[in-house]
């Protein structure tokens, strides 16, 4: 339910454009669903506990009010695209302290961890910055694959978390994970094999890259076709149109006759 | 975002956190004196102060915080919640946790750490767990009766226990006196354990210095092992007492009684420290 009011003053503004539609309006269809997933969607509540209720009534009173769900802003450092953090970041705000001074900035840093994740299918032991938080789910989800492949890009953030993503469901497309040992690739596939329903084989390739680098990847593939002129086809259609009359000459003929006279066509008097 | 006072972008944050510094710098006025954060966790934060409502209609739209808006406060430091205890199936036996293919409960992080990620262990999902104590279920009936029983049973075995008894006053060998050389060396055994041989060993009897004999041990009333000993007379006197041999436990092993011959040859090898053989016979 949305207001006239609303509605209306909703004419006169613009929404801001986007980086999709300006920088990168040339990038294929695949990558932009890659980067809406990444950077337009809101992710899991880390640091806040959202409410569940839209409504909440004062026991005191009995008065009524509605509850909005507004996410406390994070900033990610450019530190945090070199571990895997799960979601956590850097707060920066105010803590009131004592009622009668002032407020006094504060940040909020994560507790990183230098620790060890495993990859199945990479069959990979790695050493990386991690959070207590990362290792939970790690654990909740039942191993560092089913983590990386089942979170969405919003949540994992981390470039390094989504190079991961992409090298193992690249593995699973191309089946090259333990090549000497048939029979444990086969059980790793089986495996994992459900997360490949998701993407196409295109989506994999524009998965995990950073804005600027899918624009190189853009402008290399761009540089690979050779452009060709517009008249070469052409030329090339209206032969193949010259070659198929001198072929049947008799049909055109035919053609012409029938048609008559362009006068006829003009006739004011005729009732058709 | 945008009403949040231009001087907290400006402050140069320096993070220390125990021996790993990260140092987040970005140079926009050196002058600046750093902000020191103490410790470093899992934080789940609440705003002091509620944010304005947004009108009917926009409440999908950005919210337009103030100043105000970034005061916080923290509800709960999730770093300082209590460890659960996570099961994981084991890929091999591991001393004091259990054998192959069992599922066992440790510490979350110590689990990871320590036994999931070295390969020891592996994630157990909620059906593994139950097929485990199925598994657990069946090989009951064949286990021992605790984890340290047959490590118990190779030690014993592989000992030999040297009884020293009286050379001047008659005795007849019981129960105590083996559980005193038990004692001296090392192990404590309980006397209603100790099974000795059918025949009576009465003494001093110099023919049966420095023979084998065999006694039974039975531990937690299941598992037996049968244990080497060794007999040697003593006296108080030093005038009256053997002559020195020189690493008497290398000599050839004779029983006293030839039944227990064979079984003695039987036991495992005991293990002693490199020595000089030739030096033995003579």
């Amino acid at each position: 339910m949305t207001s006239r009011v609303s509605l209306a003053s909703k004419l006169y503004k613009f929404t801001l454009p986007n980086i999709l539609e300006t920088q990168g309006k040339h990038l294929p269809e695949s990558y932009k669903k890659f980067y809406k997933e990444w950077k337009f969607t809101q992710p899991q509540p880390v640091h806040y506990i959202p409410h569940q209720a839209k409504w909440y009534r004062n026991p005191n009173t009995g008065e009524v009010k509605p509850l909005q769900n507004t996410p406390i802003p994070v900033y990610f450092p450019p530190e945090s695209n070199k571990g895997i953090w799960g979601g956590e970041a850097v707060i920066k705000g105010f803590q009131k302290r004592q009622r009668l001074k002032q407020r006094v900035p504060h940040f909020w840093v994560p507790h990183l961890i230098q620790s060890v994740v495993y990859s199945e299918i990479l069959d990979k032991r790695m050493s990386v910055t991690v959070t207590q938080r990362t290792l939970d789910l790690i654990i909740k989800n039942y191993g560092f694959d089913h983590y990386v492949l089942k979170t969405k890009a919003c949540d994992l953030q981390s470039t390094l978390a989504l190079k991961l993503k992409k090298k193992m469901l690249l593995s699973l497309l191309k089946m090259d994970l333990y090549p000497e040992d048939p029979i444990k690739r086969d059980e790793i596939y089986n495996k994992y094999k459900h997360y490949l329903e998701e993407y196409t084989e295109e989506d994999i390739e524009w998965y995990g890259l950073t804005f600027s680098e899918a624009l190189i990847k853009y402008e290399k593939q761009m540089d690979m076709k050779p452009i060709v002129p517009l008249k070469i086809k052409l030329r090339k259609e209206y032969l193949a149109h010259l070659e198929e009359e001198k072929n049947n000459p008799a049909q055109e003929l035919l053609l012409d006759k029938k048609e008559g006279s362009w006068i006829t066509k003009l006739n004011p008097f005729s009732k058709n | 975002m945008n009403s949040v006072p231009r001087s907290l972008f400006k402050i140069n944050v320096f993070a220390f956190c125990g021996n790993q510094t990260c140092i987040f710098n970005y140079n926009y006025e050196k002058c600046r004196p750093p902000t020191i954060i103490p410790s470093r966790n899992t934080f789940i934060l609440k705003r002091k102060y509620p944010v304005r409502l947004r009108p009917k209609g926009f409440e999908d739209s950005r919210p337009r915080l103030k100043g105000k808006d970034f005061c916080y406060e923290l509800v709960e430091d999730t770093e300082i919640r209590k460890q659960e205890k996570i099961p994981v199936i084991l890929k091999e036996y591991i001393e004091g946790l259990g054998v192959r293919g069992e599922c066992v409960y440790v510490k979350k992080f110590v689990a990871y750490t320590k036994y999931i990620i070295t390969g020891l262990a592996d994630y157990a999902t909620p059906e593994e767990v139950e097929e485990a104590q199925k598994r657990k279920d069946l090989l009951k009936t064949k286990s021992y009766s605790s984890l340290s029983a047959l490590r118990t049973i190779k030690y014993l075995e592989s000992n030999l226990l040297a009884v020293v008894m009286n050379k001047d006053v008659e005795w007849t060998l019981e129960p105590w006196h083996i559980r005193v050389a038990f004692r001296k060396a090392g192990i404590h055994v309980p006397t209603n354990s100790i099974e000795l041989p059918e025949k009576p060993i009465k003494g001093p009897n110099l023919d049966w210095e420095s023979k084998y004999f065999c006694v039974t041990v039975t531990i937690n009333n299941q598992e037996k092992a049968t244990v080497r000993c060794r007999l040697h007379h003593w006296s108080t006197n030093p005038g009256d007492r053997l002559p020195y041999v020189v690493n008497p436990w290398a000599l050839p092993q004779e029983a006293i009684f030839p039944e227990d011959q064979e079984r003695i040859s039987r036991l495992p090898v005991i293990k002693f420290k490199k020595i000089n053989t030739s030096a033995i016979n003579t």
